[in-house]
């Protein structure tokens, strides 16, 4: 079974799928939900004030953080996965 | 940089980093100009929204207005002027004006329109209601003012109601896409290279595009949310592009998925190339072909039959930093896309070298048990 396990690394690869598959019920989900949103229009009044303040200024503020986040995000995961590598390298010259 | 970077020795040179640099340089002022550049003038609100005969009382309110008492007010009733008696500033952003209506005007809608001699002038089409109409105000003469719009002059983003201060998001949320199908295209080139070389390291460069391309996506979708919740007011509407957006993200998503699911290298690497292909087929159709259909109606703006970008959608001065900010978000897209590029080539080259160590070793071992 050893010598089946594909070039990229068998752990590596199980923990790239399950991430993506995270990803993708997550999205999924995330639309099945907003379905009866959409439908049904009945906004929580804090939600309509802070998004709607500052003539509309604060969307503008939640969306610039939504891309920041996002990119330290990819950042963060970016950087654990090289220090996975940086183990593994570390393991093979022992 | 089609350069592996990875490759050369020593410090990089200027062909290394100039387009990193001009990421730099377009992203950083033009986030800069999209935040801070001030929206134009405009007139909001008129209270009360409805009047009888008689001499009535409006307060004005305004948005990013300087009033002073040198401000002139009339209304617009069946195409005449009916002028205000007297107007008063009761701050930069509230201008009290009162008229005198007598009967009642002909019709039952007027747009009011305030003035300066020569700042400029706004206008609010329709804003009052009127419940007693009769023969017309007296009056009816007074200077129409200048037909400029307030605030023409300088650097501004337009004030368009419901939008207001949320205009500003066309130069963060727009880019997102924009980066999402120049990755995807650059996953494409590389999959039809893989399929043509039966080069593995050119499926990788394809998924690395996908996975950075993906982020974007998502961003994309997530801000695109949040703005629609403010301007439209759901998180997520039947909006053509919306539906198409979110088909495009699963398609995408799907490709990783099959990527991963195979394990034989030369296997994956066609089989993820060949549906790399179809993928940016339906991008293109699910992107930019279906929601500019004549037949399907859009919320976007530039979709359900116009072409994106004319110039009814776009001000000039919004044009002027939605450019710079999507080139340079596109370069940030490219830079992150070689940085993911390169550590998988380079976790490969590491594998195999422990993949070719173990099986020298394991021969080594076999000639001294036999």
């Amino acid at each position: 079974m050893m010598n089946l396990r594909p070039p990229f690394g068998g752990i590596l690869q199980a923990q790239k799928q399950r991430h993506t598959r995270i990803a993708f019920v997550a999205l999924v989900m995330g639309m099945i939900q907003s379905l009866p949103a959409a439908a049904s229009d009945a906004a929580p009044h804090w939600l309509e004030d802070s998004l709607h303040g500052s003539a509309k200024m604060n969307t503008v503020v939640a969306v610039t953080t939504i891309i920041l986040l996002g990119i330290f995000l990819w950042l963060y995961l970016q950087d654990r996965r090289l220090s996975r590598m940086e183990e593994k390298i570390d393991q093979g010259a022992r | 940089m089609e350069r592996n970077g990875s490759r050369s020795k020593g410090r990089k040179g200027i062909s290394y980093w100039w387009w990193k640099v001009l990421a730099i340089l377009l992203l950083v002022p033009s986030v800069h100009v999209a935040l801070h550049a001030p929206l134009a003038p405009a007139l909001v609100h008129v209270s009360p929204g409805r009047v009888d005969a008689g001499p009535v009382t409006f307060v004005l309110t305004g948005y990013n207005t300087s009033f002073t008492n040198a401000y002139q007010v009339y209304l617009i009733n069946a195409g005449e002027r009916i002028c205000a008696t007297s107007v008063e500033a009761l701050d930069e952003r509230h201008l009290q004006a009162r008229f005198d209506l007598g009967e009642g005007p002909r019709e039952s809608l007027s747009s009011i329109v305030v003035h300066h001699p020569e700042s400029g002038r706004l206008g609010l089409a329709s804003a009052i209601y009127h419940g007693a109409t009769g023969a017309g105000a007296e009056g009816a003469d007074c200077p129409a003012g200048p037909s400029h719009t307030l605030g023409a002059g300088s650097f501004n983003f337009p004030n368009r109601s419901i939008l207001y201060e949320s205009i500003r998001n066309l130069n963060l949320h727009v880019p997102m896409w924009f980066t999402m199908m120049v990755l995807m295209g650059i996953s494409l080139y590389h999959s039809l290279r893989a399929l043509n070389r039966n080069d593995l390291r050119e499926d990788g460069a394809a998924a690395a595009a996908v996975h950075a391309g993906l982020l974007f996506c998502a961003l994309g979708l997530v801000t695109g949310a949040v703005w629609a919740r403010a301007t439209w007011g759901a998180w997520w509407t039947n909006d053509v592009k919306l539906n198409g957006a979110a088909v495009t993200a699963l398609i995408y998503l799907a490709y990783l998925v099959l990527r991963g699911s195979v394990s034989e290298p030369h296997r994956r690497a066609r089989l993820a190339s060949v549906y790399n292909i179809f993928a940016f087929m339906l991008l293109v159709l699910f992107l930019l072909v279906l929601p500019r259909l004549n037949a399907i109606d859009s919320l976007h703006p530039g979709n359900g039959g116009n072409p994106a970008f004319n110039q009814y959608d776009l001000d000039d001065n919004l044009r002027r930093v939605f450019y710079p900010a999507t080139a340079g978000w596109i370069l940030l897209g490219i830079w992150m896309f070689q940085l993911r590029r390169r550590m998988l080539a380079l976790q490969e080259r590491v594998e195999d070298r422990d993949h070719a160590r173990r099986s020298t070793s394991r021969i080594k071992g076999q000639q001294i048990t036999s």
